[in-house]
């Protein structure tokens, strides 16, 4: 019992990390229907970013408080942006109205550019990534174990998630957002500038990638320009098991896939942990390609 | 539009040089060779290290002229080639090793590769029934799950080498026989496409519903592409595995579907000249990136070869064929 | 069209001509190795330990009268471009020699290449057995898996009186497979028992729920025969979840990635390994100098078993004075007793080296000197 509340905990948190990157993810499908594949290496470029900020930016001695977590975040979220915006005006702007595998294939290339890249400039070596966010361990009796970093991550991911439902549901530029997700060309009739809304989904999408990138490396101090493979596809698998373009979806997918990777690997065996991802998936485009809060429409290309 | 060809015929340009300086380099080495006699190293006129590009050359259009079955000419986006090929490789290597190690090589190819291909194409049949019905990016980021789940199971097979790997394979593919297996599936392919098949593909690439008006049974079809396909690709792996002679998960990850898509992107999707186009070229051009190297002092050849990606995709979207096909591939 | 051929052309006859300057009057060696991709931090290290040997050599004349040259090829982590950058550097470089690789799995992939061509490859730092089955020209600077899967369970039930271990691998690492398994068989050979026995995947940053599970197993201490790049996080993770009992691993855990990653988690833990900084022998103590100063890093094991492999190449190029393949390999078959910086190197019969490995323990920072054992 005490090991089934501990892998509970456990799975909870891995999930709250894969949420986070999941709703970068979902926002930009939901908006351009394009499964940005380089969302997992501006996650890791996010993580980079405040890596360098607290290295070189913040005086040496600095001690981790929640101030210097804030600062090192909204760096990161900067980074990220300049850096999801770039490849939107370049890499993906131009091919608006090619087919969309070409689109796909373009983010994988420059999925690719950012891994190499990032190893050629970071270095292949893994990095110690700072601790910023003072920590404590908390011994919930039992012989169960409950981090603070976990209960942070977990609760941002939910903060911006509501932030997310708000931006989408209730304002203007939300309004703008789904119609365009709609239908791009009616969007473009009825008067929505169309590239400036993508482009500020991109800033957004991008800077919450930032943000999960340095949430992620202080629950998982350890960077290196390949991280953002993983979680990315993780996050990707939990967007879709969510509905894809759905941010309640997205969250609760996430934490789905963190708590029955953890079950599995806890009750079952842990040889298959990574193929797990890839049979939800399956099972989840096969039996209800929505996605479970999404629509049972089958989508059409 | 002036200033994007420009920037395409300079970047073909470098590429061109840089295959053409590959070649001449075999063929420099070639002439030195009479001087310094090494006869062990040497088979024929040619150098192992060439004689080995060229066998990977051939294996690879294989794999992208079978991928263009299901990509280009039916429009079906799959991203699992590489599990194929590794179903192929590992069936073909087991057979052949713990069945027939003795048999002479001939039989060995044979049925190696006729159950390599088999077997492909069966996890292929049951694939493709189970996912045909999706669509666009979701079928292939199922076919990526599949081929990974593949790679996963056959990492944790102890009798073909786990994590270590499966080693002593008899290695008896030749360039004779790739070459061959290379003409015949191209042949075979454009049989294909000119045939009835192939314009039941096209008429559902093109539109569906207005396919299945017409009494074709897209599913059958598709179903039929993807079995041919894997049935190819598993035939790919099996040389591959004999040609290596040695073989590891490490080989068939995402990377490798994802070369094997980039071969007919860069090509032209749609187009079996372009599928073996681009299967050269991306086949030489990280071997000839390796002179890059010498020149930086740093490993550039993954960055100029994703770079090279998407500005081919944003400059030259249809890929450098099109739809055209050279004259001894086109329909007439 | 015909200037388009031109253009081609002078470009090409330029690149061939800016890279082909290796002449008859330098010994060119070849080092295969990822140097991109998922493990390239291992092929870095590989090739930087070669560089350093090599210019250390360049600088003090060379070798035969002659300077040496290195042709490094990347593989991206695949093994079939492994095979072919081994036979463009035997066939079209003409190298006397191949270093490399780190993963057997490659090493297995590009050895029956040198061994066609009748070219020495050593390998610095491949621990599977079969590695150097391929056949009489491959050889290794490292001890091989039995031994150092060994040597930790010999530590913790002769010297610890532990007597109930659970093993933490790696399902995509041959090395840490390898380990695992002559670990267990030792361990069990000599009267303990495994009570739990867990995998993860490299490239992962979640193990915590694995490690529950070996938690609740409550053994004595736990076998992590990893890379430095996972081992941080799991001893991390593996405290958080209130995990007192040591950690132990094998030399993939020497690099201050460990130490930096791992912080106050890993005190106390202990792994087996080549060298101790703190032997005061010569070798060891200037290749740490020469290297921190040449690469701003502290090297890992990788790094000083490549520095190893590359001197032990040079000094049986000496001995055989010639660089021809057969007189070579027979010079490196008979390497005996050469003073290198991961102990003193003698190949046996199987081409593999016998060497001591020692025992170290993470004690404030630093990895102190636990004992020596002997094969």
């Amino acid at each position: 019992m005490n090991d089934f509340i501990q892998h509970t905990i456990n799975g909870l948190a891995l999930g709250s990390i894969y949420a986070l990157v999941a709703l970068g993810y979902t926002m930009v499908f939901g908006v351009l229907q394009l499964i940005n594949f380089a969302h997992g290496e501006i996650f890791m470029i996010g993580a980079f970013s405040g890596l360098y900020f607290s290295r070189y930016a913040l005086p040496a001695g600095t001690e981790p408080s929640i101030g210097v977590t804030l600062m090192v975040l909204l760096a990161a979220m900067i980074g990220s942006a300049v850096l999801g915006v770039i490849i939107e005006k370049f890499a993906y702007r131009p091919l608006r109205k090619a087919p969309r595998i070409n689109i796909l294939i373009t983010a994988i290339g420059v999925s690719l550019l950012l891994q190499y890249g990032g190893q050629l400039i970071f270095g292949a070596s893994p990095q110690f990534f700072p601790t910023i966010l003072p920590r404590q361990n908390i011994d919930l009796g039992g012989d169960i174990f409950l981090d603070t970093n976990q209960i942070t991550i977990f609760i941002l991911s939910f903060v911006l998630m509501v932030i997310l439902q708000y931006l989408v549901f209730k304002t203007q530029f939300g309004r703008s957002m789904r119609a365009i997700s709609h239908s791009l060309e009616t969007a473009n009739v009825i008067g929505i500038n169309v590239n400036k809304v993508i482009f500020i989904t991109f800033i957004i999408g991008s800077a919450l990638a930032g943000a999960a990138g340095v949430l992620y490396g202080i629950a998982y101090p350890k960077i290196d320009p390949l991280l953002g493979l993983l979680p990315g596809l993780k996050a990707f698998i939990a967007a879709v098991l969510g509905g894809i373009g759905n941010i309640t979806g997205a969250v609760i997918g996430a934490v789905l896939l963190g708590l029955s990777e953890t079950y599995v690997a806890g009750y079952i065996s842990s040889t298959y942990r990574d193929a797990l991802a890839f049979v939800i998936l399956i099972l989840v485009l096969l039996l209800r390609p929505g996605g479970l809060l999404g629509s049972k429409k089958i989508e059409k290309v | 539009m002036k200033f994007n060809k420009t920037i395409l015929i300079i970047l073909l340009f470098v590429v061109a040089a840089l295959a053409l300086n590959f070649v001449m380099g075999g063929f420099a080495f070639d002439m030195s060779l009479l001087m310094y006699a090494k006869p062990t190293r040497w088979q024929g006129l040619i150098s192992p290290y060439y004689y080995a590009v060229l066998v990977i050359l051939g294996i690879n259009i294989v794999l992208s002229v079978s991928l263009a079955l299901l990509n280009g000419f039916t429009g079906l986006f799959t991203m699992g080639h590489a599990g194929f090929m590794a179903i192929g490789a590992y069936t073909s290597a087991s057979i052949v090793t713990f069945m027939l190690p003795t048999a002479p090589f001939f039989v060995q190819m044979i049925v190696g590769s006729l159950c390599a291909g088999t077997i492909a194409a069966l996890i292929g049949f049951l694939i493709g029934v189970s996912s045909l019905r999706l669509n666009g990016d979701y079928l292939g980021m199922v076919t990526l799950g599949f081929s990974e789940i593949i790679r996963i199971m056959l990492l944790n097979i102890d009798a073909v080498g786990g994590a270590r790997g499966m080693t002593d394979i008899p290695q008896y593919t030749n360039l004779g026989s790739v070459l061959l297996l290379a003409v015949i599936v191209i042949l075979f392919i454009k049989r294909i496409r000119d045939g009835r098949l192939g314009r039941a593909m096209l008429a559902i690439k093109e539109n569906e519903m207005a396919a299945n008006m017409m009494g074709i049974n897209p599913l059958a079809i598709k179903v039929k592409a993807f079995v041919i396909s894997s049935f190819i690709a598993g035939v790919a792996g099996s040389f591959f595995a004999h040609s290596e002679g040695y073989l590891s998960t490490q080989t068939f990850t995402f990377v490798k579907s994802f070369e094997v898509i980039a071969m007919n992107v860069i090509g032209g999707l749609g187009s079996l000249s372009g599928a073996i186009l681009g299967a050269g070229i991306l086949t030489v051009l990280p071997e000839a990136l390796r002179k890059v190297q010498d020149i930086t002092g740093i490993d550039l050849r993954m960055i100029i070869y994703a770079l090279t990606m998407i500005l081919i995709m944003i400059l030259r979207p249809q890929g450098l064929m099109g739809n055209r096909e050279w004259k001894w591939l086109s329909s007439k | 069209m015909k200037w388009m051929l031109n253009l081609s052309l002078v470009l090409s006859v330029l690149i061939a001509a800016s890279c082909n300057k290796g002449g008859a009057d330098k010994i060119v060696i070849g080092n295969f190795g990822s140097l991109t991709g998922t493990e390239a931090t291992f092929g870095v290290s590989t090739r930087d330990g070669i560089i350093l040997a090599m210019e250390e050599l360049n600088k003090n004349g060379g070798v035969l009268g002659k300077q040496v040259e290195l042709k490094a090829y990347d593989n991206q982590g695949k093994p079939e471009e492994a095979r072919l950058s081994v036979e463009k550097l035997i066939n079209v470089d003409n190298v006397v020699a191949v270093l490399g690789e780190v993963a057997s799995t490659r090493s297995l992939a590009g050895a029956p290449v040198a061994q066609q061509n009748k070219v020495p490859m050593i390998s610095p730092s491949s621990t599977n057995p079969m590695v150097t089955q391929k056949g009489d020209y491959i050889f290794r600077v490292c001890f091989i898996d039995p031994f150092q899967g060994e040597v930790i369970a010999k530590f913790a039930y002769n010297t610890l009186g532990l007597r109930k271990a659970a093993i933490f691998r790696d399902s995509k690492s041959d090395y840490s497979m390898g380990l695992s398994k002559f670990f267990e068989n030792k361990f069990v050979s000599l009267g303990g028992t495994i009570v739990g026995d867990e995998k993860y995947a490299a490239g992962d940053s979640d193990f915590k729920a694995q490690l529950t599970n070996l938690k609740s197993k409550q053994p004595e201490f736990m076998y992590v025969p990893g890379y430095y790049t996972e081992v941080g996080l799991i001893a991390r993770q593996a405290r958080e979840l209130g995990v007192k009992i040591p950690l132990m691993g094998g030399d993939g855990w020497d690099s201050t990635v460990l130490k930096e990653i791992g912080g106050e988690a890993v005190e106390g833990n202990y792994f087996s390994n080549h060298y101790t900084v703190e032997d005061p022998r010569p070798e060891v103590q200037n290749f740490i100098k020469n290297y921190k100063a040449r690469f701003g890093t502290v090297p890992d094991s990788l790094a000083a078993l490549s520095y190893d492999s590359a001197q032990v190449l040079f000094d049986s190029i000496k001995r055989a004075g010639s660089v021809e393949g057969p007189k070579l390999r027979d010079a490196i078959a008979a390497t005996k007793n050469f003073p290198g910086v991961t102990g003193v190197i003698t190949l046996n019969e199987n081409r593999d080296a016998v060497k001591s490995a020692v025992v170290l323990q993470v004690v404030d920072g630093k990895f102190k000197f636990k004992e020596t054992i002997n094969p």
